[in-house]
């Protein structure tokens, strides 16, 4: 009896040859390792490749592709690249299940919080009709006074209008390169039917931000070069037919 | 009858190399812990103990996607307006950063497996300076111009805003350059943006700089623990018959790279 047991204590007297499959320690060669990176390094470079594609998409033919496909192809991506890190370099593929589980039991939890916390996210002015409206951080939450507001007003009272615009031209027309790598109107919020407040049916319930969707025509990079007059509370409300 | 290690299996728990015969390396003459039957529980049960805490790691990243799908679903154009100010090269060429290292903590453990002692040391000090880039990235290309204005000048996203520096600010005798109207883009009521398009961009830094602060700070740890791992492998406490140090180190870096993997999609990429 003892002699059995003994052969599973003198766990490192063993030569450097049987360790692997006798007491569960796997070895993952290091070309599993190797070929794991790769497809690791491919699916970054090819979430990456996924985004600048619609925007290049969206640019070219300048049509609007939806929200989701942008959403749903990037998680996919990560998804796939984190069971490929679960399962071979944190070795749950080879190890007692009972981690796998545990895992998984918290992937679980994960969704249940998330879908716990959105299920009122429709619903919220059921009640009290203010709940159903944006929240503006700073102020009194309507927008006057917001941190945005005063930041805005402090830098327009040092530097004076005429500075103010002269640094805002610089400042904003960065995203060539920067950001998605696109220009201004890459992102699908300018592109797009710009929601405000709550998204879904709650249409009634957005308040002074609403703004006609039809009027967020396509705008290009030429526009830094025109004044910037509108009031920031209409984010990317610009006029159609800029081309 | 028992199956607890008898007296001629020798004293367990801690370094039993007393003799000064016994010229094993540390690990070897590694004896588990006086609780376990075996080392193999010993090594199974740190394991599963580990996962569990990974669990609890995994419960605390989910509240703030959480806030990040909740506030994208109400304030899209901040979002949207957050996400085209991170530049996504910087966010890929961390992602590669963080994904090559855990590929050499993985290879690390190979290397104590095989004993391969001087291979798995460099691995380590590879993901270790791996992970202090990953920071210095953030740090120094990310948090402190979007903060503060300042950029090192030999940041290549200085280059657009040159008409914007303002030399007499200049710091560290021009390494350190200021940009007038990038910084304050800082979470809550810390925010002094003046550019901003969507009022709720308070919001949007305040969940950008909790997620990857918090994921930051992870980076740290995982380092502490690598260098440690480091410091006792030089004097041969890690081998085939004992590295559950490392092993525990590895699944922790690699929590930090699973975390990532979702972070920079949802910041960097998804507009």
């Amino acid at each position: 009896m003892s002699a059995s047991v003994a052969s599973h204590d003198t766990h490192g007297s063993h030569g450097s040859g049987d360790h692997g499959h006798s007491h569960g320690h796997v070895i993952v060669p290091p070309i599993t390792l190797g070929t794991i990176l790769g497809l690791l390094l491919f699916f970054t470079l090819l979430t990456v490749g996924v985004a600048q594609l619609e925007v290049w998409i969206m640019d070219y033919f300048n049509i609007v592709l939806p929200g989701w496909i942008n959403i749903v192809g990037a998680m996919i991506i990560a998804t796939v690249k984190c069971v490929l890190v679960m399962a071979f370099f944190m070795q749950l593929r080879y190890d007692n299940p009972i981690n796998t589980i545990v895992m998984l039991f918290t992937i679980l939890c994960v969704a249940l919080f998330l879908v716990f916390t959105s299920l009122d996210l429709l619903t919220r002015d059921r009640v009290y009709a203010d709940k159903g409206k944006q929240v503006i951080p700073g102020g009194s939450g309507d927008g006057t006074n917001s941190f945005a507001t005063i930041a805005k007003k402090k830098y327009e009272d040092k530097w004076g209008a005429e500075k103010f615009a002269a640094i805002k031209s610089v400042i904003k027309h960065d995203s060539h390169g920067h950001g998605h790598g696109g220009h201004e109107a890459s992102n699908t919020a300018s592109r797009s039917r710009t929601v405000t407040g709550l998204t879904g049916a709650l249409s009634t319930s957005v308040g002074a931000h609403g703004h006609d969707a039809k009027h967020d025509g396509k705008h290009d990079g030429h526009d830094h070069a025109k004044p910037e007059a509108k009031p920031e509370s209409k984010p990317e409300a610009k006029p159609a037919g800029a081309h | 009858m028992s199956t607890y290690p008898t007296q001629s299996s020798g004293q367990p728990g801690g370094q039993s190399g007393g003799a000064a015969a016994d010229a094993r390396p540390l690990w070897a003459r590694y004896k588990f812990g006086h609780h376990f039957r075996n080392s193999h529980d010993e090594f199974e049960a740190s394991k599963f103990g580990f996962w569990l805490f990974l669990s609890t790691e995994v419960l605390l990243f989910a509240g703030i996607f959480c806030a990040y799908a909740l506030f994208r679903a109400m304030y899209p154009e901040a979002w949207a307006e957050g996400s085209k100010a991170l530049d996504w090269k910087v966010g890929t060429i961390n992602t590669v950063v963080l994904l090559v290292s855990s590929f050499t903590m993985a290879y690390a453990i190979y290397c104590f497996q095989t004993d391969k002692q001087e291979r798995a040391r460099r691995m380590l000090v590879i993901t270790f300076f791996a992970g202090l880039t990953f920071l210095l990235v953030k740090f120094g290309f990310e948090y402190m111009p979007k903060w503060s204005g300042y950029f090192f000048s030999f940041d290549p996203a200085l280059s657009k805003y040159t008409a914007n520096i303002v030399p007499e600010q200049a710091k560290l005798g021009g390494l350190i350059q200021f940009v007038e109207g990038y910084g304050g883009k800082r979470p809550g009521k810390m925010f002094d943006y003046p550019f901003a398009s969507s009022p709720q961009m308070p919001i949007w830094w305040a969940v950008y700089y909790s997620g990857t602060v918090i994921h930051a700070s992870h980076v740290v740890i995982g380092m502490a623990l690598i260098a440690r791992a480091w410091w006792r492998a030089r004097k041969g406490h890690y081998g085939p018959g004992h590295y559950t140090f490392v092993e525990i180190t590895g699944l922790y870096w690699h929590l930090v790279d699973l975390v990532w993997i979702f972070l920079f999609p949802l910041l960097y990429l998804i507009h």
